[in-house]
């Protein structure tokens, strides 16, 4: 007997959160189509977990005998829509990952267990109203008993109602309710009714548009019922947040939904701010892995029920349903921070152009200094036929903001006061005279990036990973009971500061270099009378502080601040005028070939903080190499030039966006065992791709952090000219990683890695 | 050991650690024997200390006489100058 032939009821098969690529079968009685995308609590080995519901059959290809039933199905917990289900194939499929574990990993953490219809109940709140039938019903004519039912729809009469409170207010009203729903006379629902908006908030507060700006918000309105990916290239200060607002406008105009991604999570309050202003009776959903667990599925709910109109938020968001998206922007496409660097490693930006066409909505990129993949998706030649269609806001919007004068200083030429030079320094003087701000930049945290040994040149290094340990600054460095502390900024190790030299005992450690905690001393030294902040992620530890380092710079409370790329972008200071940047050449060492573009971007990021609200500003640049040909297209301020260099030099040398990119990554704890393991990943996908070509296997090599963690990591590169060819081999080639390479070495297989 | 006179010493710091850390000018004048006949001897070197002894040494004042005891070592890896390490004094008179 074979089992798949006889019907033995429902089953069910269910993605679950375990890193294979099937799904599992358990017997379901009562389970239909309508299940498909619903959340299920099945027994798994000795213990229970929670899965998705992907397809119901009535036959199995296991033995029935050995088939178990799921627990339950959480009916009350809203399933995934079959378009949402679309989008979570492509991802697990394109970046090679268990489709239970991307479907859970979208999940917001309070569904992912079987408690999420309590999560759910708990948050919703039922408001009841009168039906037309209820609202043409006499009260008078129900029985004289049915006291309860009567003073429910009176007091419905006069407006609605929470579920809640009318249970508070009236005795047996839960028993009423339930009467007065079966006779069709109330409704509850989970949203509030909505009270239309009686002004136009939109159109009324809406400031004109320059004409760049009104072409672009044009095409996207033209384009809302299709599917086309824009390119919105606006230099810094150029309204892409009108732009913004006035197609989410648009879009909701049309009765659609509006997702919005940002990269940043302290970036993710201003721009709330901004929509909310815009937008005031629109219910808006922020979501980030900041936010709390319940605010979290508050908001997810909310948009997948259609009720928040605007979605917001980093990467995560950009898997939330919607059952009526109608627009994507991602701001600042460019960003690293849209890939994800662990587990299900996708590039939220191409995931949202793929939802994009299974939505048939428009997809809008914004950023100054796009990515390369972007910008030549753009052009209009023959090699990308203008996939997507460039808009360009060649100026600032503010009437009379230029673009800040941007200079070169050879610090080689000029005395460095702790790495500050005598241009930089009276520049700034120049600029408390004048009480005007300045932004010293510096992409370093901490006090110096090692200690060492003034004796020996010996360098604390962190024991589990290949890097020095970052010196940073106690609260109050001169009290000994205070010195500071040491940080490997790979794994997270903090320790004490040696008292002596590892090596030769001497008690002379001293910092070596600077980050931003020392730039921060070192001002405050030089201008004792000046109020000086610092922003990085140390500092923005502690909860608010962020936003109100933030706040009181716009309200001109800082005269001069210090920080990392934390300061670069999105942020409005009217009063702004100088820029000054450190150790941008610390970035030119980097062996990645995304190393340079993205010094550009965050150069011109940060400059283009200076100056956006008419008066002139300036932006000073140290470097030890001032006529790199990357410098002088900042200067310029040229990005389509910048751009066209390094796409020619990418041709030349098969790199993205002109190849496409796999990455093998392998950790192993045992010495040599990730290289070990790694050359035969490379070894089994030669014999793999022997037969096909056009991909090349490069050999093994050890990680740019040859350690981290404890785990010495090796990886293996895959590069093809055709994305095709390359896909050809991930799905085989990870199949026999699977089962060739031993248990003890993590691996992972990324796609279109941000760094090599 | 050595008798001299702090010409000028820096404000006390501290190293990464928090261990108090102090340098100094010292002046020495005696007069010493050479080749039978009495010589005046007159030199300034810098000096350093740490820990307790550095934190002491802040209280004494520029001009006063002290006893030194220590151990000499180059600067740093830069240069193979000399400079004295303090481990013990002693203020006179």
């Amino acid at each position: 007997m074979t089992p798949a032939r006889v019907s033995i009821g429902p089953v069910v098969q269910i993605a679950l959160d375990v890193p294979l690529d099937q799904c599992f079968d358990f017997l379901a009685p009562g389970a239909t189509a309508q299940d498909i995308g619903q959340l299920a609590v099945v027994p798994f080995g000795k213990r229970k977990t929670t899965g998705v519901i992907l397809g119901v059959a009535n036959t199995s290809t296991l033995d029935p005998a050995q088939l178990k039933p799921v627990d339950r199905v959480m009916r009350d917990v809203p399933a995934f829509a079959p378009r949402d289900l679309a989008l979570m194939r492509f991802l697990a499929g394109y970046y090679q990952h268990p489709l239970g574990q991307v479907l859970m990993s979208c999940l917001p953490p309070a569904l992912r267990n079987e408690r999420a219809p309590v999560a759910v109940a708990a948050l919703v709140t039922r408001h009841v109203a009168l039906s037309p039938a209820g609202e043409a019903f006499d009260a008078a004519s129900l029985p004289t008993r049915a006291i309860a039912q009567r003073r429910v729809l009176q007091a419905l009469q006069v407006r609605p109602e929470t579920r809640a409170a009318l249970v508070v207010s009236i005795p047996g009203a839960a028993q009423a309710l339930k009467a007065l729903t079966q006779k069709g006379l109330v409704k509850m629902d989970v949203v509030a009714p909505t009270i239309p908006d009686p002004l136009d908030a939109a159109s009324t507060l809406s400031p004109a548009l320059i004409p760049a700006q009104s072409t672009a918000v044009n095409r996207i309105r033209e384009n809302l019922d299709r599917f086309r990916t824009f390119l919105l290239f606006g230099i810094t200060g150029s309204g892409k947040s009108e732009v913004y607002l006035q197609s989410v406008a648009a879009c909701l105009a049309r009765g659609r939904q509006a997702l919005i991604l940002v990269p940043e999570v302290h970036l993710t309050p201003q721009l709330a701010a901004r929509f909310r202003i815009r937008f005031p009776g629109v219910h808006m959903a922020v979501l980030h892995s900041h936010a709390a667990s319940r605010e979290r599925l508050k908001d997810w709910l909310a948009a997948q029920a259609g009720h928040a109109r605007i979605v917001l938020g980093t990467r995560l968001a950009v898997t939330t349903p919607m059952p009526e998206l109608g627009l994507i922007i991602v701001d600042e496409e460019h960003d690293t921070s849209f890939k994800q660097q662990e587990g299900l490693r996708y590039s939220a930006r191409d995931a949202a152009v793929y939802r994009g066409s299974l939505a048939a909505c428009p997809v809008v990129l914004g950023s100054a200094t796009p990515s390369l993949e972007s910008w030549r998706n753009a052009q209009p030649d023959g090699e990308s036929d203008g996939r997507y269609e460039l808009l360009t806001l060649p100026e600032r919007a503010v009437p009379g903001a230029k673009l800040p004068a941007v200079r070169v200083i050879n610090s080689a030429h000029e005395p460095q006061n702790e790495g500050l030079g005598g241009t930089l320094i009276a520049a700034l003087k120049q600029r408390l005279a004048r009480r005007e701000q300045s932004l010293v930049f510096i992409n370093r945290r901490g006090f110096a990036p090692a200690l060492v040994c003034a004796q020996c040149a010996w360098m604390p290094e962190c024991g589990h990973c290949s890097a020095r340990m970052v010196f940073h600054r106690g609260q109050s460095p001169n009290r000994p009971d205070h010195p500071g502390r040491l940080h490997c900024h790979h794994c997270g190790e903090t320790r004490p500061v040696p008292t002596h030299c590892g090596d030769c005992g001497s008690v002379e450690l001293a910092p070596l270099g600077r980050g931003t905690q020392r730039v921060e001393e070192t001002l405050a030294g030089l201008f004792p009378a000046a109020r000086v902040a610092r922003l990085d992620r140390d500092a923005a530890r502690a909860k608010g502080v962020a936003t109100r380092i933030f706040a009181e710079a716009a309200a001109g409370d800082v005269d001069i601040l210090v920080g990392t790329q934390m300061l670069s972008k999105g942020h409005d200071f009217p009063n702004l005028t100088l820029v000054g940047v450190l150790n941008a050449d610390d970035a030119m060492f980097s062996a990645d070939f995304r190393a340079p573009e993205r010094l550009f971007a965050q150069l011109v990021q940060v400059a283009g903080r200076a100056g956006r609200a008419g008066l002139p500003g300036e932006v000073l640049i140290q470097t030890r190499f001032p006529t790199h040909p990357l410098y002088a297209a900042v200067c310029a301020q040229d990005y389509p030039g910048f751009a066209k260099l390094q796409d020619d030099e990418r041709r030349l040398a098969g790199l993205p966006p002109h190849a496409a990119l796999a990455l093998l990554r392998v950790e192993g704890r045992k010495p040599g065992e990730a290289m070990k393991a790694a050359k035969a990943a490379a070894t089994l996908a030669r014999a793999l791709t022997e037969a096909r070509g056009k991909v090349h296997i490069h050999d093994a090599l050890p990680a740019a952090l040859a350690k981290k963690g404890g785990w010495e990591r090796a990886q293996v590169l895959v590069q093809s000219p055709s994305r095709t060819a390359l896909h050809r081999l991930l799905a085989p080639w990870r199949a026999v990683l699977a089962a060739e390479l031993p248990r003890q070495v993590r691996w992972a297989l990324d796609v279109d890695p941000m760094e090599v | 050991m050595i008798d001299a006179e702090i010409i000028s010493s820096d404000t006390l710091r501290h190293t990464p650690a928090g261990i108090p850390a102090l340098a100094l000018t010292l002046k020495h004048e005696s007069q010493q024997e050479q080749a039978g006949k009495l010589s005046t001897v007159q030199f300034e070197m810098p000096a350093m200390a740490y820990g307790v002894v550095a934190m002491e040494l802040a209280e004494v004042h520029p001009g006063e006489r002290v006893t030194f005891k220590g151990f000499m070592n180059r600067k740093n890896r830069f240069s193979d100058a000399p400079i004295l390490h303090i481990t013990e004094f002693k203020t006179l008179n």
